[in-house]
């Protein structure tokens, strides 16, 4: 059983997608399994959240109104901040080989293809938030 | 018994629980390959053991569960509830049969007839229910899971696939056979591999007329497809069905792989054309993500070497290191990763460890503890020595060379109650089967999540606390959980809930039971506790909600609405509020209707050591145990009321008995006036409270226990004795028995 904690304290998640009702999916996933997550509708408000906050992990979904997926990671990963190098799970929604191929360039770290199942949510997130086992 | 013999006591039991571990999850998640193929180990081992150490009984009976689990292993039959029961029953057996043969060195004489029989209805229950014609399917070799990776995913979800071995006669070119050409009219080819039937021999003895090839495809057709195809050598080939995609995925998403996995992404990420960006953002999330995933895995050291590389990186401002240390990983990955994934299913994945006879520790416990009480004579030995001499030089040096006795041993304590503690993960690892195996005989559907199992304690607390925490599990099961009816009627989800958590707090261990079940009622508890006498109406009326429910804890009161078998008839959560207090903790519980109940046992870490408060009465000292003290008061005259024959006065809201202690311990006391403002001690234990008038207190000890030894065992009201700071003998009182 992995304890809810990750250098001493609960890892925090940012769910970065323009759905309300996705984003309650993954919000209370995770919150079950122990994270800490905080929210934001797209790409402006994440950068706003990730200047202004500490994560662990972001899940950012592809096509979003205002600024999309693939843009927020690109400009994350040419800041000078530490954010810059926060890892990120992209949420495709094709499972085309040119999707991944987007989301590599990008920056992403790892990428799921919708529906992603909650036992998988969790299994990637907390591979890739260190937590402790 | 032998070496051997100890070993098979100690592996069998190890199987089994993993074992049981497996087959719990796979009802909860289905087949997954991994968990089935270890189960069917399991069982294998342990029939292989029983034969070793001769118990064909053994043997015989797990033999029978061995073929059911192959049948399961090769997809003839589903996971059932019914059938991961008949697995989770023979492995009870064999549990049960570990303990007499570790007690007797021997089996049960009624165990060959048993094994027999219930061989025989493992087999039954096998025939019974395998579907008809399943078994014309032969098992799916290892060469079809190899081939079918190199199918995409989006075909093998979509398709049906047949995996096809075509091993051409040698002679068959001369029977006018072309098996390239064959192959190359297999409809819909998906995946190809040509190999040697037999090792090529020297090129000088290579015979160019005899075939020597071994074909193995995969294709999208239908069975008949193929036959048309190979109609004229059917001798020749063999056709195995493809385990569908949701079987492959399970086996993909193994833990091991899922790094590889994380790691092989980043690679990717790094290797891509724009990452010559050489961004940080780019190359620190791939480090991070790397190291994070191998922290999760428990390969901290790997993750160190990547953290390593990143800080080259940095420097260097390229991502270089970063990817090439990368690489290196995965190369480096594939097998020790076996063995990091064994401690993670098994027991703790600890570094070198020895394992030592409890005995030993326990009479190196022991000695240390008399060593304490050495000590504590040497303490007062240098006050006088001190007050002799004055304040010279040996006088202080002596007190310096005291102080660091004192501190050594307190060390040398400390560091064998470390050998005395456990993980509560081996208190907390028999519950989840406990829950599934009462949930399914009540129709109730209950998820148990178990935290905390890293949470370490003395081991005594893992002995004494199983039976009172099973009491708590199986009735937040059976009285907490509504049934799914009653569940959706109230708007709750069908599936329940019970945590069962251990956290720790400097020495105190908490372990709390919840449920999200209906809930006590406080008004049927005072209703119940009317009806059962438990106590005095009025006193009943005068309780809060939150003191009502405290009620559970009295002897005789239950709340089943039926009696079963379960969770007993109404004994139980006395016995645990009485464990509890024994172990030197509490019990309380909260609850709200309708939301669920959670009880907590809150206990010291180590129960060996003591702290006493030294008090005198009638003339003589004695030990009070600190943890039932909860404090201590002077009283003026006025604040001392006369109720009836009996004294008592308010504290904070509570009436408190006073009771002399030399009284209760019949010395004779001093006459009561002489006491014009009483010392008392306030004492909580066994729900009571009660205020102790004392003549003086002395001081407070930290002292290991002694039992009451030779005459004196048995008598009552004693918790042990101990030796004072000066060499005296102290009586340490066991208030609860006492005053009960």
């Amino acid at each position: 059983m992995a304890t809810a904690e990750t250098k001493g304290r609960r890892a925090r998640i940012l769910v970065v997608d323009d759905s309300s009702l996705v984003r309650l999916y993954y919000l209370s996933a995770l919150e079950k399994a122990g994270f800490v997550v905080e929210q934001a509708i797209n790409g402006i408000e994440a950068t706003e959240k990730v200047l202004d906050q500490d994560f662990d992990v972001l899940i950012v979904d592809v096509n979003m109104p205002g600024m999309d997926g693939i843009s927020f990671v690109k400009d994350l990963r040419r800041r000078n901040e530490d954010v810059a190098a926060l890892p990120v799970l992209m949420i495709t929604t094709e499972a085309g080989e040119q999707d991944f191929a987007d989301a590599r360039a990008a920056g992403a770290n790892y990428y799921l293809v919708k529906p992603v199942s909650e036992a998988d949510l969790i299994r990637h997130v907390s591979a890739l938030a260190g937590w402790a086992r | 018994m032998n070496e051997m013999q100890e070993q098979f006591v100690a592996e069998a039991r190890e199987l089994v629980h993993q074992a049981t571990d497996d087959l719990m999850a796979i009802e909860r998640s289905g087949f997954e390959v991994e968990r089935i193929d270890r189960i069917f180990r399991a069982f294998h081992t342990l029939k292989g053991s029983a034969g070793v150490v001769d118990l064909p009984a053994m043997g015989l009976l797990l033999h029978a569960a061995e073929d059911l689990l192959a049948a399961v292993n090769a997809k003839k039959r589903p996971v059932t509830t019914a059938l991961v029961s008949e697995a989770l029953q023979c492995l009870d057996q064999v549990s049960s049969w570990v303990d007499a043969y570790e007690a007797r060195g021997a089996l049960p004489a009624q165990a060959g007839e048993l094994a027999r029989s219930a061989a025989l209805r493992l087999r039954a229950f096998l025939s019974d229910t395998t579907p008809s014609g399943a078994g014309a399917t032969a098992q799916a070799p290892a060469w079809v899971t190899a081939l079918v990776d190199q199918v995409s995913a989006s075909d093998r979800s979509s398709k049906v696939l047949l995996a096809l071995a075509y091993v051409p006669l040698p002679g068959c070119f001369f029977n006018g056979d072309d098996p390239l050409g064959l192959v190359a009219k297999i409809p819909d080819l998906l995946a190809l591999s040509v190999e040697p039937r037999e090792a090529w021999p020297p090129l000088v003895d290579i015979d160019p007329y005899a075939c020597n090839l071994r074909i193995h495809a995969i294709a999208a057709a239908t069975r008949d497809d193929l036959a048309a195809v190979f109609r004229l050598v059917p001798d020749q080939i063999e056709m195995f069905d493809v385990p569908p995609l949701a079987a492959a995925t399970a086996a993909d998403s193994k833990p091991a792989t899922l790094l590889d996995d994380i790691i092989g992404c980043q690679i990717a990420m790094l290797e891509n054309a724009q990452a010559h960006d050489n961004l940080y953002g780019r190359y620190g999330s791939a480090a991070r993500a790397a190291a994070n995933a191998l922290r999760h895995f428990a390969r901290n050291d790997l993750a160190s070497e990547v953290e390593a590389a990143l800080q080259r990186a940095r420097v260097q401002q390229s991502s270089g290191p970063v990817l090439e240390t990368l690489r290196d990983l995965t190369t480096r990955l594939v097998t020790p990763l076996a063995s990091a994934e064994q401690g993670q299913n098994g027991a703790p994945a600890a570094g070198r460890s020895l394992r030592i006879d409890e005995a030993r520790i326990d009479s190196l416990f022991n000695l240390s503890g008399e060593l304490i009480v050495a000590k504590n004579g040497l303490a007062h030995l240098t006050q006088r020595v001190e007050a002799a001499v004055g304040d010279g030089d040996l006088g202080r040096n002596i007190r310096t060379a005291t102080e660091n006795l004192d501190r050594l041993i307190a060390e040398m304590h400390a560091a064998v109650l470390q050998l005395r503690m456990v993980p509560v993960s081996l208190l907390f690892r028999s519950f989840p089967r406990v829950v599934r195996d009462i949930a399914l005989r009540l129709d109730k559907q209950v998820e148990l999540t178990v935290k905390g199992t890293t949470t370490e304690c003395d081991k005594n607390l893992v002995e004494r606390l199983f039976e009172p925490l099973l009491h708590l599990v199986r009735n937040a099961v059976d009285h907490g959980i509504e049934s799914p009816e009653q569940r959706r009627a109230a708007g709750k989800p069908e599936q329940a809930h019970i945590t069962l958590e251990a956290t720790r707090a400097g020495d105190r261990l908490a372990i709390d039971v919840r449920d999200d079940g209906r809930g006590i009622d406080p008004a049927a508890i005072r209703a119940k506790a009317r009806e059962r006498n438990v106590m005095a109406p009025e006193d009943i009326d005068a309780l809060s909600d939150d003191q009502s429910i405290q009620l559970i804890f009295s002897a005789g009161l239950s709340m089943a609405s039926a009696v079963t078998d379960i969770s007993g008839r109404g004994v139980g959560m006395d016995v645990v509020r009485n464990t509890v207090e024994q172990l030197g903790g509490r019990t309380t519980v909260t609850s709200t209707v309708g939301a669920g109940t959670s009880v907590r046992l809150d206990l010291p870490v180590n129960v060996a050591m003591s702290q006493i408060m030294v008090v005198a009465a009638g003339g003589q000292l004695f030990g009070l145990p600190m943890d039932v003290v909860s404090e201590t008061v002077r009283l003026t005259p006025d604040r001392v009321s006369q109720i009836k024959t009996n004294r008592g006065f308010v504290l904070r809201d509570r009436i408190v008995p006073i009771c002399a202690l030399a009284e209760v311990l019949s010395l004779p006391g001093r006459p009561k006036d002489a006491q014009a403002t009483p010392l008392l001690v306030v004492v909580e234990t066994g729900g009571k409270i009660v205020a102790l008038e004392v003549d003086a207190i002395n001081d407070r000890l930290d002292a290991v226990l002694k039992p009451m030894q030779g005459l004196l065992a048995n008598a009552r009201g004693y918790a042990g004795t101990t030796m004072t700071a000066d060499g005296r003998v102290l009586l340490v009182l066991d208030l609860k028995e006492l005053l009960s």
